[in-house]
């Protein structure tokens, strides 16, 4: 028999020391566009992945949709959202998995509830688009709160995510 | 049939209820919509995209009940996935409440089907892709310099899909709930056990004809025979009642399905006996 796949709904926050002057100093930081991306809350930033002795920056599959859809939907909520790569160097990872993997998220606190409502509602009309109810999704999180930083982990149902997400509390001392 | 206009076709296809389709469909839809896009027609060239789509998943749905009825269950395995590949371009483009088609019925028997299938383990690709292309106007497309055309969208009579040009194939792994369902793992010396799949189709006799699945669990063998009292087989020390019964602990995870249909007399040793492990003979 074919088995249902029935890992439950996880969210995980962990320490971080992640901060936004680390990412703009990374290997893969575009200087040609420091400016714009330095005014930005919102970064999606790449994964490292090692396959044959070579080391790549990716993106999960689909994340150009995500971007074009992040961005549109933040700049109504006048947050500045980009993509922490150059366009020669924008690689997708294809992993042909029936979970959905999105882009890692680099955000500052403030904008962090905003994020969650972009990604929901990006669920929300792929779920309600595809023939798919039972989608299954994994989104990291750097939440970054001045020297604080959170990182955070879910994995589990589209549907589930919002809910999930907005019972968390992240920077509770 | 003669068709003289793409509307006798819509009407052809939500009647639809037969084992082939006419061929004749593919061709005449081609031309009719040829003649909307040379007017610039881009609605009714929609519309013939759509019936197009429906024609597709239509064919591979009946194809893969005829293969199933050939004992080809790998090959209907592969039909049912094209059929419902076909089926999701579809959805952002109809309403979904009118289902004059019966595509709302093809996609619930698709799953019914797999489910009933004893595939476990498939070959999943990994592969990094870099530089696409529009399958509409053929210009490159980065991050941040696109196009007008938006993915998924119909432009004469066309959906608009990206062209990977760039490619490596990096690794394969085993995985057991894929994206790409063809990719089934065969092994040399095991035949899959497809014993509740042929019990099905020598009652099932037409694709649109329904039935139903009813899920169900076994118990776990040291669950059975128990009393209320009786010390908890799980090896927590406690009383039964106080324990696992009436909780899932008891069942197998793995559920087992009967097939049902309403409205036919059928043997009823039908859903009695069915081996239905993964593997023949194990
Ligand atoms: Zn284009
Ligand atoms: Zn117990």
């Amino acid at each position: 028999m074919k088995h249902e796949s029935d890992k439950l709904n996880e969210v995980k926050v962990l320490d971080s020391n992640i901060t936004f002057e680390q990412i703009y100093k990374s290997e893969y930081f575009p200087i040609e566009l420091e400016e714009e991306l330095k005014k930005c809350d919102v970064l999606l930033i790449p994964t490292l992945v090692e396959r044959n002795e070579d080391e790549h920056y990716v993106f999960p599959e689909q994340t150009m949709n995500f971007y074009d859809y992040a961005k549109g939907f933040l700049e109504k909520e006048h947050i500045s959202a980009d993509i922490c790569i150059s366009d020669k160097d924008y690689k997708e990872f294809e992993l042909h998995s029936i979970v959905e993997t999105i882009a890692t998220i680099i955000v500052n606190n403030v904008a962090f509830p905003f994020t969650i409502n972009m990604i929901s509602s990006y669920l929300y009309e792929k779920i309600t688009n595809r023939n798919n109810i039972n989608k299954k999704i994994k989104v990291n999180f750097e939440v970054v709160d001045g020297k604080k930083a959170k990182k955070i982990a879910y994995e589990g149902d589209a549907s589930s995510f919002k809910e999930t997400m907005e019972a968390i509390k992240i920077f509770e001392e | 049939m003669n068709f003289i206009n793409e509307t006798m076709i819509e009407e052809y296809l939500s009647d639809f209820n037969e084992l082939y389709l006419n061929k004749e469909v593919i061709s005449k839809l081609k031309s009719y919509k040829e003649e909307y896009v040379n007017h610039n027609d881009q609605n009714t060239a929609k519309n013939i995209w759509i019936l197009e789509q429906v024609y597709k998943v239509i064919a591979h749905y009946i194809k893969a009940f005829r293969y199933l009825k050939q004992k080809k269950h790998y090959e209907a395995w592969c039909e049912l996935d094209r059929s419902d590949i076909e089926l999701s371009f579809l959805y952002n483009h109809i309403d979904r409440t009118n289902d004059k088609f019966k595509l709302e019925f093809i996609s619930q028997k698709t799953k019914d089907l797999q489910l009933l299938f004893p595939y476990t383990h498939f070959l999943s690709r990994e592969a990094i892709v870099q530089n696409w292309k529009c399958s509409i106007c053929g210009n490159s497309i980065t991050l941040r310099n696109r196009c007008s055309h938006q993915l998924g969208e119909i432009y004469n009579g066309e959906m608009c899909c990206r062209i990977a040009q760039d490619m490596k194939f990096e690794a394969f792994a085993i995985v057991t709930d894929p994206f790409d369902k063809y990719s089934v793992l065969m092994l040399g010396n095991q035949e899959y056990n497809y014993a509740i799949l042929d019990r099905l189709m020598e009652v099932w006799e037409n694709p649109f004809e329904n039935w139903r699945l009813e899920k169900n669990y076994v118990i776990k063998t040291e669950y059975l025979n128990l009393k209320r009292n009786d010390t908890c087989p799980c090896l927590s020390m406690k009383k039964y009642k106080k324990c696992c019964m009436d909780t899932p602990k008891v069942y197998d995870s793995n559920p087992f399905y009967k097939v049902i249909f309403n409205n036919k007399q059928i043997p009823k040793e039908y859903n009695e006996n069915i081996t239905a492990g993964t593997w023949k003979n194990n």
